[in-house]
């Protein structure tokens, strides 16, 4: 368990980067933390890990005091708080091996090349370890990064915007991999992310920073559900489908079996435009669907030119249905 | 007439000079370029009165010209060799007081550039501040420091002229003597011709080598 109790840092040209900011993280969570950029969140968690000291308060670490004004992380802490990054920060000069190895050499461990294979086939880059990392991909690098973390058997690993430099599919199986690694391993995850969607994807909880300060936490479903902050709404709800509908206009879909992708899926996804079903008749045969759908119109000119653009791009027949 | 004894005896003396003082002035230079760049704002061990001074100093010993040098470093020839002109290796002392403190500035320069998220990833695993200046800062520099040897190698190479001051011989120095000698004609003569062609072929010799060592040893791909 990770207590942060009132920890306030200012740095030497004066930016108050977090104020007094309280925290408790248990043992298993994934723990999200949101917030604007220059909000604080990448200050707060460098302060558990002591890449960043701070002015007041002080952090507790299974009920052990290891960081305050005048307590410094100490080495052995450090290796139970793990840490990965944007950049992934790995050596250039060191094959994928020995970029998990040396986790083990600064601590001389014997076991540490068997060690480092093994968790490297844990992370799925067997295949790998003479590779440097140059010849990488984003998401093979992170996850050389998340062996080379765990090399010291860490209790806690913190992902500072771990998953920001990767698309959207390698988010989601470096994502699976920490899901993985928590259930498996028991390991807490404390993890900073701009992608709204990350958090949701894995976190339990979530706190929300704004200007310094937590503005906001608890279980993710209370604040995603109901964020009572400014910012919170405004993380929350940005990039989220919202149309208003015209109840009197609607538009018949018709397939004639051209069309085999899931369509109004792919519309609510593309044109970010919200959709009402309000009849269906189709039938699918070889794959392909037959047939028609009669969906509301949003209620927005923009909108509707948008989705008509749509299935025109989609080759898709449509007409206007007046009531 | 080509005095071949002369070409080559001269020839190795450069080579000598070169190599003796480029090695010495590592010795010092090296473990001063890390000590800056460790002490520095972005360095493992940041203190920045201690880098202030130390900058101060290896800027003065930067800034005295190499011939001041050359005339300040004779008693210390003399101490060492009972002699401070005349020898090849008179030409030792001078030439590593100059270069060592470039040398520091050289490392510093290459050190600086390994990637500050590399230290704070290797910190974060626990590592203390001489592991990350053996296991980070050295070996991910690597290919940057073996340019800067080469260039280094080359520079001093070119300081060896100042032999001819004190006649510690090398082939610079006997280009300027058979000159001298000839003012006439020296163009003419094939000898003078020679010796600058073994000081070219030397620098190209040391300046790819040195760009092709990085390379290979470069683990990074390549942009090209
Ligand atoms: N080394 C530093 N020196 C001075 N100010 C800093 C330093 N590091 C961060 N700050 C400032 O502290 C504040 C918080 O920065 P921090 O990096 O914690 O924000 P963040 O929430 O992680 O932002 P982002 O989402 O952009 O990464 C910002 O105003 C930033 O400019
Ligand atoms: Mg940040």
């Amino acid at each position: 368990m990770i207590e942060i109790k009132n920890v306030t840092k200012q740095f030497e040209d004066g930016t108050v980067a977090i104020k007094d900011i309280s925290l408790t993280i248990n043992d298993g969570d994934i723990y999200g933390i949101l917030g604007l950029s220059g909000a604080g969140k990448s200050t707060l968690v460098r302060c558990i890990n002591g890449l960043e000291t701070f002015d007041s308060g002080s952090i507790y670490y299974n009920g052990t005091l290891i960081a305050s004004d005048k307590v410094k992380v100490s080495r052995d802490v450090k290796r139970k708080i793990s840490m990965i990054f944007q950049h992934f920060n790995l050596l250039d000069q060191r094959t994928v091996l020995q970029n998990v190895e040396i986790a083990g050499e600064l601590t001389h461990q014997k076991d540490r090349k068997e060690k480092a294979i093994d968790l490297l086939k844990k992370v799925g880059l067997e295949d790998k370890l003479k590779s440097y990392p140059s010849t990488l991909s984003g998401g093979q690098q992170q996850r050389v990064a998340i062996a080379r973390a765990l090399m010291n058997n860490p209790d806690v690993l913190l992902c500072d915007e771990a998953t920001s430099a990767l698309d959207a599919e390698t988010t989601e199986s470096i994502l699976d991999l920490l899901k993985r690694l928590n259930k498996e391993l028991g390991l807490t995850i404390i993890i900073i992310a701009h992608q709204m969607s990350v958090i949701e994807s894995i976190c339990n909880k979530v706190a929300i920073i704004d200007h310094s300060q937590i503005v906001e936490q608890g279980y993710l479903a209370d604040v995603f559900l109901n964020p009572q902050s400014s910012v919170g709404q405004k993380l929350i709800h940005a990039g989220k489908v919202a149309t208003k509908l015209d109840d009197k206009k609607l538009i018949r879909l018709i397939f004639d079996g051209e069309t085999d992708i899931p369509l109004v899926a792919n519309i609510v996804q593309d044109c970010n435009i919200l959709v009402s079903i309000v009849s269906a008749d189709t039938k699918t045969i070889d794959g392909k669907s037959y047939g028609h759908i009669i969906i509301k119109l949003p209620y927005y000119d923009e909108d509707i030119n948008k989705l008509k653009k749509y299935l025109e791009i989609k080759k898709v027949k449509y007409e206007e249905v007046v009531l | 007439m080509i005095d071949w004894g002369l070409v080559l005896e001269s020839t190795k003396e450069t080579i000598l000079i070169t190599f003796i003082s480029t090695f010495l002035a590592y010795l010092v230079g090296l473990p001063l370029g890390v000590i800056l760049n460790a002490t520095s704002s972005k360095g493992v061990h940041p203190n920045r009165i201690f880098n202030s001074v130390l900058s101060i100093i290896v800027n003065v010993l930067r800034s005295i010209p190499c011939l001041i040098i050359v005339v300040l470093a004779m008693p210390i020839s003399r101490a060492i060799f009972d002699r401070a002109t005349g020898k090849w290796y008179t030409m030792i002392i001078p030439l590593f007081l100059t270069s060592f403190a470039y040398v520091a500035r050289v490392v510093e320069q290459s050190l600086s550039e390994v990637d500050s998220g590399k230290f704070e990833a290797i910190r974060s695993l626990g590592a203390s501040n001489s592991q990350l200046i053996f296991k980070v800062a050295i070996p991910e520099s690597a290919p940057s420091l073996i340019v800067g040897l080469s260039v280094t190698m080359v520079s001093i190479l070119g300081y060896t002229s100042f032999a001819y001051n004190i006649g510690a011989g090398g082939l610079i120095s006997q280009i300027w003597t058979f000159y001298t000698r000839n003012t006439g004609n020296y163009a003419s003569e094939w000898m003078f011709w020679i010796m600058i062609i073994f000081v070219v072929l030397i620098v190209q010799i040391v300046q790819e080598l040195g760009l092709f060592i990085s390379r290979k040893i470069d683990k990074r791909r390549k942009l090209r």
